[in-house]
């Protein structure tokens, strides 16, 4: 519609142009020809009058000298032949009217009765002169003349030329403007549509066909190099908008798992101060039984249980915390070795156990015959396991039930899936269970909520294993089901460690001298009684310099050393002794609050054998001697 | 001066018919001729022999007409013909015609036209007399009273005897002409 007005709109101007300069040419023209006519038909009209009544006063002359009226009255007759001629007279030399004629006898327009000055005078209709008679010799009268001189019907009648040349040239010119029109216009309009083709349909390809190497031509070229200019730049605009776009899309999504990370960071703090304090009333309490019932009593026993277990809670969200620290910053480091399935299982177990009858929840083993050896540090496999059957027997009420299913997949694969009867979980959360510092259910009746890390460090250790974890559930209150799949070592033959720990009964172990060295008395003495309620001989000490001095005195077959001893660290000792003949062969266990792989590294380039991490646990202490027992000591 | 003259002849028109004012027709009437005369004289071609000299004056004697003679010499004073003077001389049987271009015979002296007459058409003299009778006689023209006004006649013949061409348009105002070879 806009369009087409335009295009309308450039014609009408064109042809309005060709028009117009027609007009005005026109016009000019006719209005300095008419001009000129006008001025040059007076003159000429004036001149030509004059010659006439020179004519007529010489050729009456004669009659005025001669007195001879009629012979001027004939004369005069003559002008008959002249039509615009309308009156005529003859006054002699005195002024005395001496001949007239008349063109239209009913004429009653009055002659002059004597006559004016010479010249000519001319009125709106006519025009009338005066000549004198003269002869060489004298002036003999006057010829006066009157004759038609129609200035305003001279100007109509040019009008009319004029207004029917100017109506044939308008038309000849609109004719040609239109036929101009296909060679100015043409390129134009087809501009016009290509802009049309773009502004509505941004189609930058689009380019006009150059037809004319004129200035519309330059205009058609020019346009077409800027479209090709704007198209590029849209282009380019584009491609950088949509990178943006995704950039921003990324950020924001950084900054949303950010701002979640964060969220998470916030409330395992809080968690973990709560968790953190939770066994610590307990322990107090217990501890106060203990005051007050003595150790003996049936109180007693119970605190000590009690103390036990909180402990050892403690201990785990502490080793918890330490390892995602650890696994974190990347720095675990896999002791792996070829163990079998059923030790880790069974160290899991072992560690469970207690918390699950607590809980009053059913636990089933199912193992298969044939023995399976993981390529795994059993520690940590055993950790993960133990973290998933925690996290089972966590959400699941009394009277429920855990089963631990062990299955061989393939030739060399198992499978191990720890199904519960618990709480499951929905759906829309199974995704995020493996997240850091994620919990689902925060209510306050549930006491081993926990830091939220369990789940997703036993995920990642089962991955730095090579294998994997997946969670499903049917949903909330229908139990959940881990399952982690891991590689196995094809073996035929169970080696001999491997089948002395499958029994699960370790030997009694020998009696064995023992150095225990820490700056804590504490530790040393509650060490040194465990010790020696495990029939060991034990000497403390409590620096290094004692502790050297006494390794050389008993010769021990097993020290434990605190790293930070004073006077002379745990590394500089563990280096003194393996120099030390009598103390070469010495079994040298690195205790320490300090737990990084660095540290482990540290203390096994002093010469350590075994690194602990504080706090000690029983069964840590009877594995080693266990191991005495199967492996022979070294040659002293 | 000439304005006076058609100012009588104007005159001589309204007073035609009236008998008291005969004798002062007369006068108007000579004064009529007298003006005729010398005007005559710028119609007529005179033989190149007439004007020996470009200074020479039209000279035009007067015959019989003393009173005629003295109106016309009072009337051409200042006047010129041609461009040339005019001089009027009183003429006498015995007067050669020699350098006279102009004879004008008055009423009581026309007995002796035929006389004059060769001598005239010799020297190229214009002969003007008066009657209708003096074109007969040789004159080459003739004053008339036509209706009381002074008209006059023009003998082409004895013009072209007397070597003289007269302009046509002197003979366009002339009563009667008589044309030449008749």
């Amino acid at each position: 519609m806009i369009f087409g007005g335009i295009r309308r709109s450039i014609r009408r101007k064109f042809m309005l142009v060709v028009m117009a300069t027609t007009l005005v040419a026109l016009l000019l023209a006719s209005i300095a020809l008419v001009t000129y006519d006008l001025l040059t038909y007076k003159r000429t009209w004036v001149a030509d009058l004059s010659t006439q009544a020179d004519i007529l006063g010489l050729a009456s002359a004669p009659a005025l000298s001669f007195q001879d009226p009629k012979t001027a009255q004939e004369n005069l007759g003559l002008l008959s032949v002249r039509p615009n001629v309308t009156a005529a007279a003859i006054y002699t030399s005195d002024g005395r009217l001496f001949a007239s004629y008349r063109r239209d006898s009913t004429d009653n327009t009055p002659l002059p009765p004597h006559p004016g000055p010479a010249g000519h005078e001319a009125g709106a209709r006519d025009i009338s002169l005066f000549r004198p008679i003269v002869t060489p010799d004298e002036q003999l009268g006057w010829v006066y003349l009157r004759a038609r001189y129609d200035m305003t019907g001279r100007l109509l009648s040019y009008l009319a030329i004029v207004v029917g040349v100017m109506l044939a040239s308008l038309t000849a010119a609109a004719l040609m403007s239109v036929a101009l029109q296909a060679s100015v216009i043409r390129p134009i309009l087809a501009i016009a549509d290509v802009a049309h083709e773009v502004k509505d349909r941004r189609n930058y390809a689009a380019r006009v066909p150059k037809t004319t190497e004129d200035e519309t031509g330059y205009l058609v070229e020019t346009f077409n190099d800027m479209l090709g200019e704007v198209g590029q730049r849209t282009e380019d605009l584009e491609r950088a908008n949509r990178r943006l776009e995704q950039e921003v899309a990324v950020r924001q999504n950084a900054e949303h798992a950010l701002i979640e990370a964060d969220r998470r960071k916030d409330e395992f703090l809080a968690t973990l101060a709560h968790e953190l304090r939770n066994p610590l009333a307990p322990l107090r309490n217990a501890l106060h039984i203990l005051k007050v019932a003595g150790p003996g009593s049936e109180d007693g026993k119970a605190a000590r249980d009690i103390m036990d277990r909180q402990l050892r809670q403690l201990v785990r969200l502490v080793d918890d915390l330490l390892d995602v620290s650890r696994i974190t910053t990347g720095k675990v480091v896999l002791q792996r070795e070829s163990v079998p399935l059923a030790t880790i299982v069974e160290n899991a177990l072992e560690t469970v156990r207690p918390f699950v009858a607590e809980r009053g929840i059913a636990l089933s083993v199912t193992t298969p015959d044939m023995p399976l050896v993981l390529r795994a540090d059993s520690t940590r496999m055993a950790q993960a396991l133990t973290n998933l059957l925690h996290n089972a027997a966590k959400f699941t009420d009394a009277g429920g039930r855990i089963d631990l299913r062990v299955e061989r997949e393939g030739l060399d694969g198992v499978t191990i899936t720890v199904a519960d009867t618990g709480i499951g979980i929905p759906t829309d959360m199974l995704p995020f269970i493996f997240d850091m510092f994620t919990q689902l259910d925060r209510s306050l009746e549930r006491p081993y909520s926990g830091l939220g890390v369990g789940l997703s460090l036993a995920k990642r250790l089962i991955e730095l294993h090579g294998g994997s974890l997946e969670a499903a559930s049917e949903g909330q209150g229908k139990g959940t089901r881990f399952t982690a799949r891991l590689p196995r070592i094809v073996v035929f033959e169970p080696g001999p460690r491997a089948a002395t720990s499958e029994g699960g009964t370790p030997r009694t172990p020998a009696r064995r001298r023992v150095l225990l060295a820490d700056d804590n008395v504490d530790f040393t003495s509650s060490f040194a009684l465990m010790l020696r309620s495990m029939g060991h001989d034990v000497i403390e000490a409590h620096d290094g310099a004692e502790a050297l001095q006494a390794a050389r005195a008993i010769q021990p077959e097993v020290a434990f050393l605190d790293i930070g001893l004073p006077k002379m660290n745990g590394y500089d000792l563990a280096r003194r002794l393996r120099e030390d003949p009598a103390t070469r062969s010495t079994v040298l266990v690195a205790v320490t609050g300090w737990g990084q792989d660095g540290d482990r590294k540290l203390a096994a380039e002093a010469g350590f054998d075994l690194h602990l991490v504080k706090p000690v646990e029983s069964t840590q202490i009877e594995t080693i001697f266990a191991g005495l027992a199967s492996t022979p000591l070294r040659p002293s | 001066m000439i304005r006076w003259i058609l100012l009588s002849s104007m005159l001589l028109a309204t007073l035609s018919g009236s008998a008291r004012a005969q004798s002062e027709d007369s006068d108007l009437e000579r004064r009529v001729k007298a003006a005729y005369l010398y005007k005559f004289a710028g119609y007529v071609a005179w033989p190149d022999s007439s004007f020996p000299d470009p200074t020479t004056p039209v000279r035009i004697a007067v015959l019989g007409d003393d009173k005629l003679r003295s109106e016309l010499a009072t009337m051409v004073l200042g006047h010129t013909v041609n461009g040339r003077a005019v001089v009027v001389l009183g003429y006498t049987e015995e007067d050669s015609l020699a350098g006279v271009h102009v004879l004008y015979v008055g009423r009581q002296e026309t007995s002796r036209l035929p006389k004059l007459r060769d001598e005239a058409r010799k020297r190229s003299v214009l002969l003007v007399s008066e009657g209708d009778d003096a074109i007969d006689q040789g004159s080459v023209i003739a004053f008339v009273l036509s209706r009381r006004r002074v008209r006059f006649d023009i003998s082409m013949t004895c013009a072209a005897k007397s070597g003289l061409t007269l302009s046509s348009r002197l003979l366009s105002v002339a009563r009667t002409v008589v044309p030449a070879g008749s």
